[in-house]
């Protein structure tokens, strides 16, 4: 089970990371990834664009560590770097960066949008999770093989000896499940998306 | 299901035939495909079908197939767009976070190879070896199991002190030898930091803490240079291979390897202890799979592809000792005369003990605290005879050893700091009647 760390326990590991601490960076990005990669994902549509995103964004505060300022709130400054990282990825001045209101600029949003992008992205990984939480053992595992293994029925046949129809179905009904669950939230995520590609 | 729908999507399935030649079952999946448009461009239509599936992992060919659909079709871009997105939030949501943090450390930690000012940062640097400098006699050593009870109790040490002689030992330390593939040697306690030398494309480096680091230009290497990092008996180092890998050298132990590795296998040759932390290496030149790293000693081999493991060899022991303590390893033997071999499959928590002749014996009760204290700054026994903990006392501070009289078969447990001076060690040991005096460059152990 993950840790629960409050806004102040994260100050505390930015902190140690400003002072050189690899482990308190670990932390911060095993903290925060999952909700970082479902903010990105949001964002960009993209999977292997949000974790682009957050290893960049993550590899930029630890070679300028040295540099970077006291944050309050570093869930939100994350929030900010990856949304910055996604709309402007060849950004290249890098003071920005360093100071917390510079970023909130930088990707043309205030503080308190941010706020507000963090919770609408936290909501909708929770309908995600909730969604998921819904379907069989069963249904889980054909969903892991077939979009995060990529593996074809064929392969998912010889994996796990579940038949190619059978697989089919398991996983037609499971997604028709999810998008029944979700079809609210994948609206919201639509508009929401639209909404900064035109920023 | 409509005829229209059947017939479109099998005409579909007819045109990729023709084209990528798919396997007979990709076909025969979608032939229960045919079903009415209404489901088949619903999200969960477009999310079981192969094709689709393979547009949302960014397949060109399926790009163009699908954006001439949508465009053909009316509302499919619009729930195609969700589709792609429940499919993204899904793969998202079954991402491991700790698996992502494992592959960021080890993105930061080849960084650090690479720019070693920079990534390698104070706190951890130390933490390495520093373990060794922490603590005084953390428990005692020489609670002994007497089984033959033995009264004798005369102090020598003490008597040696008031006639000036030697009587102490300071701790080893860290220092190595390089010797590089020329024959040249780079004493490693002795250099500044940075660049100490160039090796073929193979720039080598010491960081702060001592470590050494290979920072190859990534072209492919012209031939491969040998180089032999050694340590001397009251010497422990630990530097970082050319692939990332991560070895640490006991005292009087050496490794040998290329300044570049090969792409085929990782083969290095070692004498003494050494532990190693293996990078996995992706094989470039295989299909898939790990690219193997090799230990060899002698006529013994330890193959593992990305793991961590402690190898106990010195000639003075009776057994190499092989343990693991993460991932997977194959030991494989030799006889020399008969050239019979003999192969045996370590998991975590085991040990393979080698005999001389090739025979192998794996133990499931190991120690891992004992194996493993040398390297974290500490001698650890437990039912340790008097010549094993000797044999490590010599290794360490640089002593011979000899024996007078009959050595009473005692076994000790106990745990001591290794950074600390001779005298320390020994009056512990001291105290259950085993006795010592030195001359010279050597410890006298008497009953």
């Amino acid at each position: 089970m993950k840790p629960n760390y409050t806004v102040a326990d994260m100050e505390d590991q930015w902190e140690r990371m400003r002072g050189g601490d690899t482990h308190a960076l670990l932390v911060l990005y095993e903290y925060n990834y999952s909700d970082l990669l479902s903010y990105g994902v949001q964002l960009s549509n993209s999977t292997d664009t949000a974790k682009d995103a957050i290893n960049d964004v993550f590899l930029h505060l630890w070679e300028q560590h040295v540099k970077l300022k006291p944050v309050k709130n570093v869930k939100a400054y994350l929030f900010a770097c990856i949304r910055r990282k996604i709309f402007h990825p060849v950004y290249t001045d890098k003071k920005l960066w360093l100071i917390e209101e510079a970023v909130y600029e930088s990707t043309e949003t205030s503080y308190e949008e941010v706020l507000i992008a963090m919770q609408q992205s936290e909501e909708t990984r929770k309908k995600v999770q909730a969604a998921l939480e819904k379907l069989t053992a069963r249904q889980k595992e054909l969903i892991h093989l077939k979009y995060f293994k990529n593996m074809d029925y064929r392969e998912i046949e010889l994996v796990t000896g579940i038949s190619v129809k059978t697989a089919y179905n398991t996983i037609y009904n499971a997604v028709r499940s999810l998008a029944e669950e979700l079809r609210g939230a994948l609206l919201i995520i639509f508009i929401f998306f639209l909404f900064f590609i035109s920023r | 299901m409509s005829a229209n729908g059947c017939a479109f999507f099998c005409k579909k399935q007819f045109s990729f035939r023709k084209k990528k030649c798919f396997s007979s079952s990709y076909y025969k999946y979608n032939y229960f495909l045919c079903m009415d448009n209404n489901a088949l461009y619903s999200i969960e239509g477009l999310l079981t079908n192969e094709s689709f599936i393979k547009y949302c992992q960014g397949d060109a060919e399926e790009y163009a197939y699908w954006e001439e659909q949508f465009n053909k079709v009316e509302g499919l871009r619009d729930t195609a767009e969700k589709a792609k997105q429940l499919y993204e939030l899904l793969k998202a949501e079954m991402t491991d976070a700790a698996a992502e943090t494992v592959v960021f450390r080890n993105i930061i930690e080849q960084q650090g190879a690479e720019t070693p000012v920079v990534a390698l940062p104070a706190k951890r640097r130390t933490a390495y070896w520093a373990a060794a400098a922490v603590g005084l006699i953390i428990g005692v050593l020489g609670v002994g199991i007497y089984r033959y009870n033995s009264s004798v109790s005369v102090q020598i040490a003490q008597q040696e002190q008031s006639t000036g002689k030697r009587t102490d030992a300071a701790p080893g330390r860290n220092t190595a030898i390089l010797t590089l593939a020329d024959g040249s040697v780079v004493s490693l306690d002795s250099t500044g930091n940075g660049e100490i030398t160039r090796q073929g494309n193979a720039a080598i480096i010491k960081t702060e803490d001592g470590r050494i680091l290979y920072r190859t230009d990534g072209k492919k290497p012209s031939e491969t240079l040998y180089n032999t990092m050694s340590t001397p008996r009251g010497g422990q180092y630990q530097l970082v291979l050319p692939d990332g890998t991560k070895v640490w050298l006991n005292a009087a132990s050496s490794i040998r390897y290329p300044a570049s590795f090969p792409s085929d296998e990782r083969r290095v040759v070692i004498t003494g202890e050494v532990y190693f932390e293996v990078t996995a290496v992706r094989n470039r030149a295989g299909k898939g799979g790990l690219l193997p790293f090799i230990v060899q000693k002698d006529n013994m081999q330890v193959q593992v592809k990305g793991t961590h493991f402690n190898i106990n060899a010195y000639d003075d022991e009776a057994d190499v000792k092989v343990t693991l303590l993460e991932g997977l390893v194959n030991v494989l033997t030799a006889n020399a005369a008969t050239t019979e071999k003999q192969e045996a499959v370590l998991m975590p928590g085991k040990q393979a003990r080698c005999g001389k002749t090739g025979k192998i014996a794996v133990a499931g009760d190991v120690d891992l605290d004992e194996v493993m204290a040398w390297k974290n700054g500490l001698f650890n026994f437990s039912n340790a005879d008097i010549q094993m903990i000797m044999r490590q006392i010599g290794r360490w501070y640089d002593l011979d050893i000899s024996y007078e009289g009959t050595m009473p078969e005692r076994e000790f447990s106990g745990k001591i700091t290794r950074n600390t001076q001779l005298s320390n060690v020994l009056k512990i040991l001291e105290q259950s009647n085993i006795h010592f005096r030195m001359e010279q460059n050597r410890i006298i152990v008497a009953p």
